[in-house]
């Protein structure tokens, strides 16, 4: 077992030249590492930050922002190793098949490839998100035998499944880099440095590769990276940052644009159940028992198809109490519909969306510079007024179904654009700042995340999603990322 | 005995019970019998609610986000309703996706209907 390097010790004008070097030690890396270990290919892996935080090594992440209001963008990601899984709740889903598909509905929207594509590597992104059993929408039996699920009428709402990274007593889902230290450690072709930033990509003669990448410290160290390959894993934001800085694969001016996340709006809708009281895993993770899992309402494809709209997953949250007017509606749908409402009981609800591909939302570099010398970076956000109303839409048709079944209602809570930015917070679920496409003038990577026009630099992560779906990314970017360790196990040395 | 008790007439009494029976009655939220309204020119559709009380309450919140005339509605409802029930009605909306909202409640549009002629000032 070898100890991990601190950059800090390496001899300044050091020129290290390893087949692979892997930037940022996030899930995308230290995924990319495992995949590769006990091959042939020499591997180097460099994270910014140490093994734990580092407020200094954390403010090298500030920027600045305008327009729908964003986390600040060094309060959503974590700059040491495991990278966002440290603050990970361990939220999981794969991406449903339309997701992958060009959706005449959906601007710009489409990957290079379909679902079945990511689907042979699913399962071991599952066993290193350590998700348990593969079970998502197959539990439904199960668990309406374990207690009575909400029943939902025929429509375009079906009950699915979050499963959750394995919690350990009170520590939180799997953070990448203490869960796996020790097992990169025990990789021989590999070595990894702690603290080292990338700081810039330098790119040779022709333009047409990558020829090496400077790397800095925090304690005033400089060295040089020349790799035969190399892949940016630092998060959708610093690949576009580095790149931006660098003016590389940006040819079609799209790098740092379509960024987006999942909007997390709170209290959107109230759900009453008619029959009063729900299972518990409609409120918290569940045994089931080979996987914690909990309910979510998620749109079919067919509704999203025949409807317009994009994904979300919608949870129950916490009781609420019911006004007069909630009552008085309460009591005249039930005897609407013919239900027995004498004990119903009202619930907030809460969500996740997809966004619309935007390129104008988006990073761009500005005059302000980190501690390293490098532009800090500002984000313009925008949620489109037709984002929230799909929603909307959504849990309209929720409604229904409700009614349908006889078994409860809904009451949407927002109406104007205010409301909703109002209620607004964030998934840290950075996507699509280096879109994956096989048309150069759309996409920054190709359908290998390779970039456009390099022969040998890479893009790992969710920034190379073009269209995001509604589920949270860490099992997906990781199995996208074992798909790449494939690819680059093939490429020549 | 209290020379006032001579003033409790079988008549006083009786009137005194059926007052707080009335209120008792509102107390727990049960509606005033039939023959306490007065009537309507929208008898036909209201006699459909069994709680007109909350359904003008909802009606008053569908009101607050459209303008309707209430004539108008009322014909609506008769020619949609016919000899129907209401919850085959309520069924048929649900099924066309013709729903309505009470200030963001979503009810079936027929029902949000006959809660804004409920709502109507007698």
């Amino acid at each position: 077992m070898s100890a991990f390097i601190d950059a800090r010790t390496v001899p300044a004008g050091t020129i290290l030249e390893p087949d692979l070097a892997i930037f940022g030690g996030g899930p995308a890396g230290i995924t990319l590492a495992l995949a590769l270990a006990h091959t042939p290919i020499n591997v180097m892996l460099f994270e910014s930050g140490g093994m734990d935080f580092d407020p200094a090594t954390q403010a090298l992440y500030a920027g600045s922002q305008a327009g729908v209001k964003y986390l600040p963008l060094d309060a959503s990601r974590m700059r040491y190793l495991g990278g966002g899984t440290n603050h990970w709740g361990g939220w999981s889903r794969p991406l449903d098949a339309i997701d992958f598909e060009k959706r005449d509905w959906v601007a710009h929207s489409g990957w290079p490839f379909g679902i079945d594509t990511l689907k042979p590597y699913f399962s071991r992104a599952q066993s290193l998100c350590e998700l348990g059993e593969w079970v998502y929408d197959a539990a439904t039996p199960r668990m309406a035998a374990l207690a009575p699920m909400l029943t939902l009428g025929d429509g375009g709402v079906y009950t699915s499944w979050f499963q959750f990274s394995k919690t350990r007593n009170d520590v939180l889902p799997t953070h990448f880099g203490a869960r796996y230290a020790d097992d990169l450690k025990k990789i021989p072709n590999l070595k990894l440095y702690l603290n080292a930033n990338a700081t810039s990509l330098k790119l040779n003669d022709g333009a047409a590769g990558l020829d090496s990448i400077g790397v800095a410290t925090l304690s005033g160290r400089r060295f040089t990276v020349k790799p035969k390959t190399a892949v940016l894993a630092m998060g959708a934001v610093e690949n576009a940052r580095l790149m931006l800085v660098s003016n590389v694969g940006n040819q079609n001016d799209l790098v740092g644009r379509y960024f987006a996340d999942h909007p997390i709006p709170r209290d959107t809708a109230t759900l009453v159940s008619f029959a009063g009281d729900l299972a518990g895993y409609y409120f918290n993770a569940a045994n089931f028992p080979t996987a914690q899992i909990r309910a979510t309402l998620a749109p079919t494809d067919a509704f999203k198809r025949a409807r317009k709209v994009l994904g979300s997953l919608t949870t129950i949250e916490t009781p609420v109490e019911m006004d007069d007017l909630a009552k008085a509606a309460v009591v005249t749908a039930a005897e609407a519909v013919g239900a027995d409402a004498s004990n119903a009981k009202a619930f907030s609800i809460g969500c996740g969306l997809e966004l619309e591909p935007d390129p104008e939302r988006r990073f761009t570099l500005t005059h302000d510079r980190d501690a390293l010398g490098l532009p800090r970076l500002k984000l313009t956000n925008r949620v489109s007024d037709s984002d929230f109303q799909r929603y909307r839409d959504t849990m309209k048709e929720l409604g229904r179904q409700l009614l349908v079944a006889a078994t409860g209602m809904i009451r949407l809570n927002y109406d104007t654009r205010a409301e909703w930015e109002a209620a607004l917070d964030w998934g840290d679920h950075h996507l699509g700042t280096t879109r994956m496409h096989v048309d150069p003038k759309q996409g920054v990577v190709d359908a290998d995340s390779k970039v456009h026009g390099l022969s040998n630099l890479f893009v790992a992560g969710s920034g190379v999603f073009p269209t995001y779906g509604a589920s949270n990314p860490t099992l997906n970017l990781v199995a996208l990322t074992l798909r790449l360790a494939d690819h680059l196990k093939k490429l020549p040395r | 005995m209290n020379d006032n008790s001579s003033r409790f007439t079988r008549r006083s009494v009786a009137i005194g019970g059926g007052i707080a029976v009335a209120l008792g009655l509102a107390a727990v939220g049960v509606n005033a019998p039939r023959w306490f309204r007065a009537k309507t020119a929208y008898d036909d559709l209201l006699n459909k609610l069994i709680d007109r009380d909350a359904a003008a309450t909802v009606g008053h919140a569908v009101i607050g986000s459209a303008t309707l005339d209430t004539r108008e509605v009322a014909a609506d409802l008769r020619q949609r309703i016919g000899t129907r029930s209401l919850a085959e009605v309520a069924k048929e909306d649900l099924a066309q996706n013709r729903l309505i909202e009470a200030r963001g409640w979503v009810l079936p549009q027929t029902v949000g209907l006959l809660c804004v002629v409920a709502a109507q000032p007698v």
